[in-house]
């Protein structure tokens, strides 16, 4: 009897204790000083027609080794910290990653891209990376330039660029690679990409109608040239191989394309290499090897799979993590010292929106889907559902900041208008009886949003035209499925959709016909075909902002709003990303992430402030 | 007694005969369920894969066959050792797979059963005996907890309050040696439901057991009351405790996709539910032939364990 009435006063006593011990995190921080040493980016060339980039600074040969002195001023890897930076045993970071699918071990983008493995895309840097505002910067090429008919590319690739091993990156790893993503046997998951780059008989390859050996992929006149041949001109060809990160040949043929995820066999021509993996959790370490503008400040990255990833924030344990579901944004947002650590990140600017199977009534009809498209409140639904930071309404399918985003002259287009709608309804000449499915694809981080968004607009519907709809949540598999299916299984769906690369040629591609939705409109195709190209910048900015007014006029898609990461950062990170830009102001890493591809996994570096939270660095 | 042996020799064989064909049909109706269901291991998340690119991954797992062929292949391979290769992992075999990741399911299914079996049980006895007391409601609504509240919901209540807030344990993880903490939330968590199930049938078999004549007897002929229930009743309780306890074995030693992936744990549970949503389908057919080998072998074993509880009872029915 004793012995419980003691359990019982333990208990509650706990229970006590655990409402009224402080927060975990941090307290808070002065803002970081701006960072000293690490150099912006220098004058990127622009995104929508990259030309062709003047040769970068010579990149100084690697200093011989010197004897070790305790200088924590320089990292690891000799690298310079700068002046505000933590001594470099403080150089280590934990991330806290979303859990890949159970099993993934593909490491490099050109193995896999659905199902890459935790830590992915650290081991190679593709021919063009991205600064903070997602323009084109050199990567593993050093400059690039275009024949006079636009069709063949040669990147040049850096003299100075080795393999951990200690062998040269030549453009022969490129041409493995990409011989490799082109086999059947490979069954590669992101064909349809590269296939945007019309790469000479890269579809036929795919196919079997064409060797791997023959696609336009070649060594040009030196072992360092990678020539590219296209069957037409892409103007903004340099940008889509921001996923052109190379697999080494030499250990693609030996080990196969899960070589990155052992130790033992892994070798890298990325800012670090590994040195423990394991499916959720993996370590990697500053790669000395690499140049020095290409070496990063961290010494070591602990990348976590973390299914709660704000609860390991909360709790200490991690550098940084994302909100994973729309609670969590809550939680966030209610809390002080949280909210000073989060950011709105634009991230993949991805846009969710409603659709149709237009090849068949009701929704062949114009009017019909205008009607719908007038009766989604999005300024009242959005704001009460998932507001900022997570969510904003849209009124097109290009959201601010991305290249020719015309969200203001689009708002009328689509604005919620009852009186409109009932009005295009009773013109379109079509009644709707049967009860209508509308199906929301679940597996995204904001899905109960969506849902209850769909749920809203759905008795929108059946209040102002009298329309019964279900809606219902679709696992994604089985939600693609049936989209995709030929002819479409799918009538009425809600779906989102984010970038790939930072072109309006590849958001709206996703209307194109043949692609992703069955409005095949000719004049919104003509006008694709049109725009992608054209060299002249602003004739090619009209282009696409027509093709959007189309595309939001005729409703094929009802916009509905943007989601957007909200991340968490300690106040100790800090480096070029961590500063506003101009397109993305939110602080952090951006998209893609933290990989070879971004320009802050290479200029991310702890400050001094961390001796104030973290006093000693995580193991 | 020789007659008895060659009896349950016989026994034996026929229910691991039996146990393999039931093995074989179970692989078969869950693969032919699996392959049924919409999509495959590729994902369209964005933009559709053009035609040839679809047929040459339909070629590469085997899409392009119907499912009893795929199925009879997998068979045929798998009877000689070979589970073939998850589609994630592309060039490790599932066997490797297994052996890496299936270690620490095992530890944590067993340290969940280690405390989750006695306390349970225990725990039942003791709300027998203090019948309609406050003990009894409060083990009995304990019980009613562990049995009802959703694992994942439970994890994250219980790791705000003693990860986020009171930093007594880690958030996540599995580090047996290095850090034993780790391994606190989840095994209480995962022991939850055995400790509720085992608690109320412990009880209410104990309740029976006190209420029977040999019972009574034993209390008529002047035995103390813990020997009337350590020496008597006891012996009753454990035939629905082990009735009960049989199909939370295999589920123990499978693992938990929801908290190896909510804790971390680089288990082999995951691979249970991942298979499925991925069609993954050699790693599906795989766990489905574990599941059910652990289950069938589950059973033998229970049935066996009756005739060491009680006597009377024989195996095969006579």
């Amino acid at each position: 009897m004793i012995k419980s009435r003691i359990f019982s006063a333990v208990a509650i006593a706990t229970m006590l204790a655990a409402c009224a011990a402080p927060s975990a995190a941090p307290a808070p921080t002065q803002a970081p000083a701006p960072p000293k040493a690490a150099d912006p980016t220098k004058a990127p060339a622009p995104t929508q027609a990259p030309a062709p980039t003047a040769a970068p600074a010579a990149t100084k040969a690697p200093e011989p080794t010197k004897a070790p002195v305790a200088d924590t001023s320089m990292n690891t890897v000799g690298k310079k910290l700068p002046d505000d930076a933590a001594p470099s045993d403080q150089q280590v970071i934990v991330i806290a990653a979303v859990p890949p699918p159970a099993g993934a071990r593909m490491m490099d983008i050109m193995a896999a891209t659905y199902n890459r493995g935790l830590g992915a895309d650290l081991f190679a840097i593709p021919l063009v990376r991205l600064n903070k505002d997602f323009q084109v910067i050199p990567g593993s090429a050093a400059s690039w330039s275009a024949s006079a008919d636009g069709k063949t590319w040669t990147f040049k690739i850096r003299p100075d660029l080795n393999w951990s091993d200690g062998t040269p990156v030549t453009a022969a790893d490129w041409v493995a690679s990409f011989q490799h993503i082109t086999k059947k046997e490979t069954a590669y998951d992101f064909g349809w990409y590269f296939e945007e780059a019309n790469i000479k008989n890269f579809a036929d390859a795919e196919a079997g109608k064409a060797k791997p050996e023959d696609i336009g992929v070649r060594v040009g006149a030196s072992p360092k040239d990678l020539v590219i041949e296209t069957t037409k001109s892409i103007p903004y060809l340099p940008m889509l191989f921001l996923y052109a990160s190379p697999m080494q040949k030499a250990a693609l043929e030996k080990s196969g394309p899960t070589y990155n995820s052992d130790p033992k066999t892994s070798v890298s021509a990325g800012p670090y290499v590994l040195q423990d993996w394991s499916e959720n959790r993996v370590v990697v370490v500053a790669n000395k090897n690499m140049p020095d503008d290409l070496k990063p400040l961290l010494n070591k990255v602990i990348i976590i799979a973390q299914k709660n990833g704000l609860q390991a924030y909360q709790a200490g344990e991690v550098d940084t993590a994302v909100a994973g579901s729309a609670a969590d944004v809550k939680v966030i947002t209610s809390d002080a010292n949280l909210s000073k650590d989060s950011t709105q990140d634009p991230a993949d600017f991805r846009v969710h929106y409603f659709f149709f199977d237009m090849s068949k009534p009701p929704f062949n009809n114009i009017k019909v889907r205008q009607a719908f498209a007038h009766l989604f409140d999005r300024d009242t639904i959005v704001k009460k559902i998932l507001p900022l930071p997570a969510g904003a309404p849209m009124y097109g399918f290009l959201a601010p900041g991305f290249p020719d985003s015309n969200q203001e002259q689009l708002k009328t287009l689509q604005s919620y208008d009852p009186a409109m709608a009932k009005q295009l309804y009773a013109d379109s000449g079509v009644k709707i009886t049967d009860k209508l499915t509308l199906q929301v694809r679940t597996e995204n981080a904001v899905e109960d949003a969506a849902v209850a968004m769909a749920q809203v607009y759905a008795d929108e519907i059946k209040k102002q035209l009298g329309v019964e709809i279900e809606v219902k949540r679709t696992p994604q598999k089985t939600f693609m499925d049936a989209l995709n299916a030929k002819p479409t299984k799918m009538d009425f769906g809600m779906i989102s959709y984010g970038m790939d690369f930072l072109d309006p040629s590849n958001m709206l591609s996703v209307f194109k016909p043949n692609g992703r939705h069955n409005w095949n409109n000719d004049k919104y195709a003509a006008l694709l075909d049109q725009a992608g190209p054209e060299t002249d910048i602003a004739k090619r900015d009209q282009v696409y902002k027509d093709a959007e007014k189309l595309l939001v006029t005729e409703a094929p898609g009802i916009f509905a709003f943007q989601q957007f990461n909200v991340n968490l950062w300690r106040p100790y990170l800090n480096g070029v990303t961590f500063q506003p830009g101009k397109v993305n102001t939110a602080r952090g890493i951006g998209w893609p992430g933290f990989s070879s591809f971004n320009l802050g996994t290479y200029d991310t570096y702890v400050t001094k402030d961390v001796l104030k939270t973290r006093p000693n660095p995580p193991k | 007694m020789f007659f008895y042996t060659i009896f349950m020799l016989r026994y034996l064989i026929t229910r691991v005969v039996g146990l393999i064909g039931v093995t074989l049909i179970v692989s078969f109706i869950a693969f032919m369920m699996l392959y049924q269901l919409p999509g495959g291991p590729f994902s369209e998340e964005k933009q559709p894969l053009s035609p040839v690119a679809m047929a040459a991954i339909k070629a590469k797992y085997n899409l392009d066959k119907p499912f009893y062929v795929v199925w009879f292949s997998w068979v045929t391979h798998a009877v000689q050792g070979d589970f073939g290769t998850s589609y994630q992992a592309e060039n490790v075999p599932i066997t490797k797979l297994f052996a890496d990741h299936w270690g620490v399911s095992l530890q944590l299914g067993l340290l969940s059963l280690a405390w989750s079996v006695p306390l349970g049980m225990l725990f039942g006895v003791v709300a027998a005996i203090r019948r309609n007391q406050w003990l009894d409601y409060l083990l009995r609504f304990l019980a009613i907890v562990g049995t009802t509240l959703p694992g994942f919901a439970l994890t994250v209540f219980l790791v705000f309050i003693f990860a986020v807030r009171l930093h007594w344990v880690p958030t996540t993880g599995w580090k047996p040696f290095e850090n034993p903490a780790t391994m606190v939330l989840p095994a209480f968590v995962f022991g939850l439901v055995p400790f509720g199930s085992l608690m109320r049938y412990a009880r209410n078999g104990m309740l029976e057991a006190l209420n029977q004549d040999y019972v009574r007897t034993a209390r008529a002929k002047g035995l103390v009351e813990s020997a009337v229930i350590g020496r008597h009743a006891l012996r009753n309780v454990l035939i629905p405790v082990v009735t009960v306890l049989a199909p939370m074995i295999p589920n123990a030693l499978t693992g938990s996709a929801i908290l190896e992936t909510m804790f971390s744990i680089n288990g082999i549970g995951r691979y249970f539910i991942d298979s499925i949503s991925s069609r993954d389908y050699p790693m599906a057919l795989a766990t489905a032939f574990i599941v059910a080998t652990l289950w069938g072998i589950s059973y033998l074993v229970t049935d066996l364990t009756y005739t060491i509880i009680d006597p009377r009872i024989r195996v095969g029915g006579r």
